[in-house]
């Protein structure tokens, strides 16, 4: 819509800490996807403690090293002149 | 101010206070979550109920702002003052006591029920009292809207469960927990990343 504005990047992360609820990886895929059909650059930030403990992996499962090669997505929106400091 | 008992009836736990009530606003003077020491006052504009206990060694404020004046949007009785001074009293016991006064005081309860906070930094076992009386611990969410405001950006969450969504609405347009967002994300911003992949000249 014109004049609306948009949405310059779309974040996915799951829950840390005690008491973290269980994210569903076919939703971070999902949210992956309708981000490359919208030409929205995705991120994926972490993939949660329950997650983790599952896998035995860091706290978080921030290490995208230790993740399923198709959910390894960090891209940054474009960087506009106002955001050069 | 003296007590009344009444045989047969069980003692007063707290007793309705005005928010200028002098025993009141110096307990709040020795309070960490104090932002106006030395104001002969307690409680922030707005709608409060102040309550101190007959001894004047615990208070209690309950505020409750129009909806249409917060940032958060929430219909809510927000405890902005809780201090148990005295060894005697069980802090939990009074904060049973302090719901039920502002529920009879004032009748009709707001939509989005109570909150609170604690600064886990000030307080040795942050939230437990509250945990004791029946209240449970929000979850620390809505970290990356917060990120985005700072940056002077708009952030759009979205979670399953709607006590996250309000817990996350609070945490957004609370002034304190925005400024440290801001604090923390400007202390730990990385540098801009230029990149180029192409054969530059």
């Amino acid at each position: 819509m014109a004049g609306q504005p948009t949405i310059d990047w779309v974040i996915a992360g799951g829950e840390s800490g005690p008491g973290a609820r269980p994210m569903r990886l076919d939703w971070v895929r999902t949210l992956r996807d309708q981000a490359a059909d919208a030409g929205v650059a995705f991120f994926c930030k972490q993939l949660g403690s329950r997650w983790a403990r599952d896998q035995h992996v860091d706290p978080k499962g921030g290490d995208w090293t230790r993740w399923p090669t198709d959910l390894r997505v960090r891209a940054w929106p474009p960087v506009s002149q106002g955001d050069a400091r | 101010m003296t007590a009344l008992t009444l045989p047969g009836l069980p003692p007063v736990v707290w007793q309705v206070r005005s928010r200028f009530d002098a025993a009141a606003w110096a307990l709040a003077d020795r309070h960490d979550s104090r932002k106006t020491r030395g104001a002969p006052w307690v409680g922030p504009p707005g709608r409060v109920l102040v309550l101190v206990t007959p001894c004047e060694r615990a208070a209690w404020v309950t505020h409750w702002p129009y909806r249409h004046l917060t940032l958060d949007g929430l219909d809510a009785w927000r405890c902005s003052l809780f201090c148990n001074e005295a060894t005697e009293l069980l802090s939990s016991a009074l904060i049973v006591a302090a719901m039920a006064t502002t529920a009879a005081v004032w009748a009709a309860g707001p939509r989005d029920g109570w909150l609170t906070w604690v600064d886990p930094a000030k307080v040795a076992s942050p939230g437990y009292s509250f945990q004791r009386a029946g209240w449970t611990r929000d979850r620390s969410t809505g970290t990356t809207i917060m990120v985005a405001r700072a940056l002077g950006r708009l952030g759009i969450g979205v979670d399953l469960a709607a006590s996250y969504c309000r817990a996350a609405r609070w945490r957004v347009f609370d002034p304190g927990q925005a400024a440290k967002a801001v604090a923390r994300t400007w202390a730990e911003r990385q540098p801009t990343v230029f990149d180029h992949q192409g054969g530059g000249r």
